[in-house]
């Protein structure tokens, strides 16, 4: 007797893409016709478990999204490590060394050959109203917390997960209720109610962010 | 009433005492139409040029009929941002006024108005137009 298939040989011969010599064998191995016969008892089972309709439920859908989202905001919630506030410092050092550099050029020595009249002009000419101006590293930092820390608040408030901000997350907040605190305390006060979803609506309609 | 909407309110009542005689008050309605989907939520961002929003009421429908959240801030500009939604079961269909804006025209107003939301029962955000019509001036 030839050798037995191997188990993907067999389960192309189950599905008929299979060999003609291992089909042969199967037909005169009792060995491959038992395991050929598991191979098409799992197949048969694995197709009912396709069959059947997976239904969530809209609140559970809705739970679900809750603590994905919570969980995501506390990650980003957490202090920033030291390693990123030393990013942070090393930005605002590259900034302002950028700024010593630019004057340094602009006051350096000219070469002979250089036409500097349009440049004198330039810098005759009042500065342009950059609001990233070099020589206010602090601010830009200040600007750029004040972004995350607007971002946290957008990421709290996006309860239904979709990347947008507006009434349709305090309307699934009103949908989830009552929703275990913390995730559904948006407004921090140790429960999630009504009160999370007026929070959540206010935000949405505020004129700063709209 | 909180402390910063009587702020806006007084806001916009010194601004309404400031104002010239040829000054008209007016109601302007907000329909949002969602086509045989029932609206359940709605955001709108609504902009006035030569008008003062005063007042927000709700809408014609009973899920709509409270007044909309809105930044009491509007109260004294002209820009407003309504949305309102309903868990209930009797929601409207079709065109529907969601909200009156009520308005203090200083001059010939012009008013735009943008859909930022529309969602059905079921959470889900769905299609629908956003218009903006002037009552008879009340004056």
């Amino acid at each position: 007797m030839d050798r037995h298939p191997e188990l993907l040989d067999l389960e192309a011969v189950r599905t008929g893409e299979g060999s003609a010599q291992d089909a042969r064998h199967v037909q005169t191995c009792a060995d491959c016709q038992a395991e050929l016969a598991e191979l098409t008892r799992l197949a048969s089972a694995a197709a009912a478990m396709h069959d059947e309709a997976l239904v969530v439920p809209a609140e559970v859908d809705a739970r679900i999204l809750w603590h994905a989202r919570k969980r995501a905001l506390a990650a980003r919630r957490r202090p920033p490590s030291w390693p990123r506030r030393t990013a942070l410092v090393a930005a605002a050092a590259i900034l302002v060394a950028a700024g010593v550099t630019l004057r340094t050029v602009q006051k350096g020595a000219v070469p002979a050959n250089v036409d500097t009249r349009a440049a004198d002009r330039l810098a005759s000419a009042p500065p342009p109203p950059s609001p990233e101006r070099h020589a206010q590293p602090a601010q830009a930092m200040a600007r750029a917390q004040r972004h995350e820390a607007m971002d946290d608040e957008r990421a709290a408030t996006d309860v239904n997960g979709d990347g947008s901000f507006d009434i349709l997350d305090a309307f699934a907040l009103a949908r989830a209720l009552p929703a275990p605190a913390p995730s559904g305390d948006i407004n921090g006060d140790g429960t999630a109610d009504r009160r999370d979803v007026d929070e959540v609506a206010r935000r949405a309609v505020s004129l700063v962010q709209g | 009433m909180s402390a910063r909407h009587a702020i806006g309110a007084a806001a916009a009542l010194m601004a309404l005492l400031a104002s010239s005689a040829r000054a008209e008050f007016r109601p302007v309605d907000i329909y949002v139409d969602a086509g045989e989907v029932a609206l359940a939520a709605y955001q709108v961002e609504v902009r006035a040029a030569g008008a003062t929003i005063v007042g927000v009421e709700g809408g014609e429908h009973a899920a709509f009929a409270e007044p909309a959240y809105y930044d009491p801030a509007a109260l004294s500009g002209g820009r407003i941002i309504l949305a309102a939604f309903s868990t209930g079961h009797d929601l409207p269909g079709g065109r529907t006024r969601v909200a009156t804006l009520h308005m203090h025209e200083s001059s010939e107003a012009r008013y735009e108005v943008k859909l930022m939301a529309a969602g059905d029962a079921g959470g889900r955000r769905t299609r629908a137009t956003v218009s903006v019509v002037s009552r008879e001036t009340q004056r």
